[in-house]
């Protein structure tokens, strides 16, 4: 059940209208009362670094710390983040709001504080990679201590036509300048050019190592042709070549497709959102050889609705389900399993029409694959016409569900028209706010505030 | 400049208020390190801030006063110049410089809208607009090419890339009404980033018929082989009536 809902925007920022979509997520294991967030939040004194969002209880309140290097008009760019299981220290990864003209620039940080009010350092400097995607663990040692390991998804350019890429340390604590950070191809398959932008990892205790990738095939004008491949790695991914454990039936190329031929028309648009990639991956943390993938596509071409799906293997990745669940005009799927093996599934789904749709985040928790049907909570629903998008991605191109024992954490992006409505199962803001007159405040408690796009946080126990 | 405030102090400053000491050795914002140069004063007034914390006077701040500065008494009256640190309940910033409140009259403020997207009014230092306008003008002596001009032309460039932060370039053609800068003829093309992706959002995206005051740079990378100049930054395009005010109009026409 739903423990809270909060709006992440704190107090002293009630006056800011910012679109704060593409939010991300890290929940420290080691006391999950720690947590941060981020999303594309400017510094709102427009200082010289982006903000993150911080919690050190349990996310019922928020505040920003201003740690990250470089500011743009929308803070950072992409940036993900995650806590490692024993040291409690946070690694982030971010496209950099300080960029060469057309040009991304990786930038890999970290810091042993999450409260700490401390520009985090760089460890990796890196131009031409997308949407970095941070998982982390601690791994005990020989020497009865815990070492960091550190992976981190991203599509480099760089390596085209081969573009999935997982940056990984096995001891992302050390004092050393890049801190053991090596890049490593995933894909080894032909490309049209490249693989789409969202490579995610998820990590079992035993070692192995998951990682999803989309390898476009072919592309044609702006419609893309692509597999949903999954690569494993049996021991941290420590091998000089990892992610090689799991291969096509009859001793074929690394990587096991999910599904095949699958389509997509690039920069789509749904609800005023971008629409062209969105995958998600997690292992069971009760089976290594469980794991759950979802993604998003046009099944039957072109003019199909964006369709998310989820599947499951039972065998390592080497065998899948077909589809266990579909969602159509669903959007950001995430996926997490809890301590329990029961499997959390967020989703965002553009539902009803003309001038009527509307947004609506929804999570749900099954305990056996869907064989038994379970009702979505709606955690938010507002109308997708409002506010009218600043940039694209309007809600995100991501969001995040985690699990830490049996209760589940995420965060999402949405609408805050504060219309209680609108929360089905409740919701606390944080910003000065007017219930009765649905009406945003400022910090003098009077001016109205327009409405925009903010990132909620949400805590389910079963 | 009033006395005592530099442009260095500016330029490391986004906050400045008029405000009175409430506690000292205190905090309102939770988990920050807190000790004898950590104060809590009341907002009297809001000198310069972006929009979203311009209605912040009546309220609380907790400032890291700079090491080694004299600590205000309780009730006494400053005017501070700051930086941003964390948000939560209230705002705690980091003092860059401080003035004496008597000056808050002199560092006289004018409300100016534009934030991006969001065009709602905020203070803005004096001080501070004129070194915005010498940025401005930094930037401006830094351009390739300075004219002014109608937009005639728009047509998208290159190939299409299938990126989420591709910039998705198109090239504009300027009928030149007035050369500054630079060697162009009656036309000058120009490419720039039409992408509505937050990474190309704030460039301007020139509209037909625009007549505007043209600030472009020699494309490098792929966009040069696609025009000769570029558009950027969110400063390369001002509107004609600036021409003077960013020091233009000693010769080329």
């Amino acid at each position: 059940m739903l423990q809270r809902l909060v709006n992440l925007i704190p107090p002293s920022l009630s006056g800011e209208a910012n679109q704060d979509s593409e939010p991300n997520l890290a929940v420290n294991p080691a006391n999950s009362n720690q947590m941060v967030a981020t999303a594309f939040t400017p510094d709102p004194l427009q200082g010289p670094n982006a903000p993150i969002y911080v919690s050190s209880d349990g996310g019922q309140t928020w505040a920003l710390r201003t740690v990250v290097p470089g500011n743009g008009p929308f803070g950072t760019g992409d940036i993900s983040v995650g806590f490692a299981t024993d040291s409690g220290i946070l690694y982030v990864g971010i496209l950099s709001a300080n960029a060469p003209p057309n040009q991304t620039r990786l930038q890999i940080l970290r810091s042993t504080s999450y409260l700490s009010t401390a520009t985090m350092p760089v460890l990796v400097d890196r131009l031409g990679v997308d949407q970095p995607w941070v998982v982390a663990t601690s791994v005990p040692t020989q020497a009865g201590q815990s070492a960091d390991h550190v992976y981190i998804g991203n599509n480099d350019f760089g390596g085209q036509p081969t573009t999935a890429t997982v940056d990984l340390s096995l001891d992302g604590a050390a004092a050393t300048a890049a801190a053991g950070f090596s890049s490593h191809r995933i894909e080894t398959g032909a490309t049209a050019g490249q693989d789409g932008p969202p490579i995610r990892v998820a990590l079992h205790p035993s070692g192995k190592v998951y990682a999803v990738h989309q390898r476009w095939t072919r592309t044609s004008g702006n419609t893309v042709i692509f597999d949903v491949v999954v690569t494993r790695d049996d021991n941290w991914a420590a091998a000089a070549n990892p992610f090689s454990a799991l291969t096509e039936p009859g001793g074929g190329s690394v990587g096991r497709r999910v599904a095949s031929n699958l389509t997509a028309v690039w920069n789509g648009s749904m609800g005023q959102e971008r629409l062209g990639a969105d995958s998600a991956i997690a292992v069971d943390p009760t089976n290594p050889d469980v794991v759950w993938v979802a993604w998003g596509d046009q099944p039957g071409g072109v003019s199909a609705p964006w369709t998310i799906h989820v599947q499951r293997s039972a065998d390592g990745g080497q065998t899948w389900s077909g589809d266990v669940r579909t969602v159509s005009k669903g959007k950001n799927p995430c996926l997490a399993v809890n301590a329990a093996g029961h499997l959390g599934f967020l989703c965002q789904t553009l539902t009803g029409s003309g001038t009527a749709q509307r947004w609506e985040t929804t999570f749900e928790v099954t305990t056996d694959g869907w064989a038994t049907p379970v009702a979505p909570a709606v955690l938010h629903s507002a109308l997708a016409s409002n506010p009218v998008p600043t940039f694209h991605p309007y809600l995100g191109d991501y969001a995040r569900v985690i699990a830490i024992g049996t209760a589940f954490y995420g965060v999402f992006s949405g609408s805050n028209h504060p219309d209680k409505a609108n929360f089905p199962n409740g919701v606390t803001y944080q910003r000065n706010v007017d219930w009765n007159a649905r009406q945003l405040l400022d910090l003098d408690g009077v001016t109205a505030v327009p409405d925009s796009i903010d990132p909620f946080f949400f805590a389910w126990t079963e | 400049m009033v006395d005592g405030v530099t442009a260095d102090m500016m330029r490391q400053s986004q906050f400045v208020f008029q405000a009175t000491v409430q506690a000292q050795g205190r905090s309102t914002v939770s988990d920050i390190p807190v000790d004898d140069h950590t104060v809590v004063f009341k907002i009297d007034r809001v000198l310069h801030s972006p929009a979203a914390l311009a209605r912040s006077a009546g309220t609380d701040v907790t400032v890291q006063l700079a090491a080694g500065s004299p600590v205000p008494a309780v009730g006494e009256q400053v005017t501070l110049f700051t930086r941003p640190v964390a948000y939560s309940d209230g705002i705690a910033v980091a003092e860059v410089g401080r003035a004496a409140p008597e000056t808050a009259g002199e560092l006289a403020t004018m409300t100016t809208g534009p934030a991006l997207g969001h065009r709602r009014p905020h203070p803005t230092l004096e001080v501070a607009h004129q070194l915005g306008e010498e940025q401005l003008r930094a930037h401006a002596a830094a351009a390739d090419v300075i004219v002014i001009g109608r937009v005639v032309r728009l047509e998208k460039a290159g190939g299409l890339a299938l990126r989420e932060h591709d910039p998705d370039w198109w090239v504009a053609t300027i009928a030149v009404d007035h050369r500054e800068k630079g060697p162009v003829g009656d036309t000058v093309r120009f490419v720039f980033p039409n992408s509505r992706d937050v990474h190309w959002v704030h460039v301007p995206k020139p509209a037909a018929g625009d007549t505007r005051l043209w600030l472009l740079h020699t494309a490098t990378g792929d966009a040069a082989e696609l025009a000769p100049y570029a558009l950027l930054d969110a400063d390369d395009v001002q509107r004609p009536d600036q021409f003077s005010d960013l020091g233009f109009g000693g010769g080329g026409g």
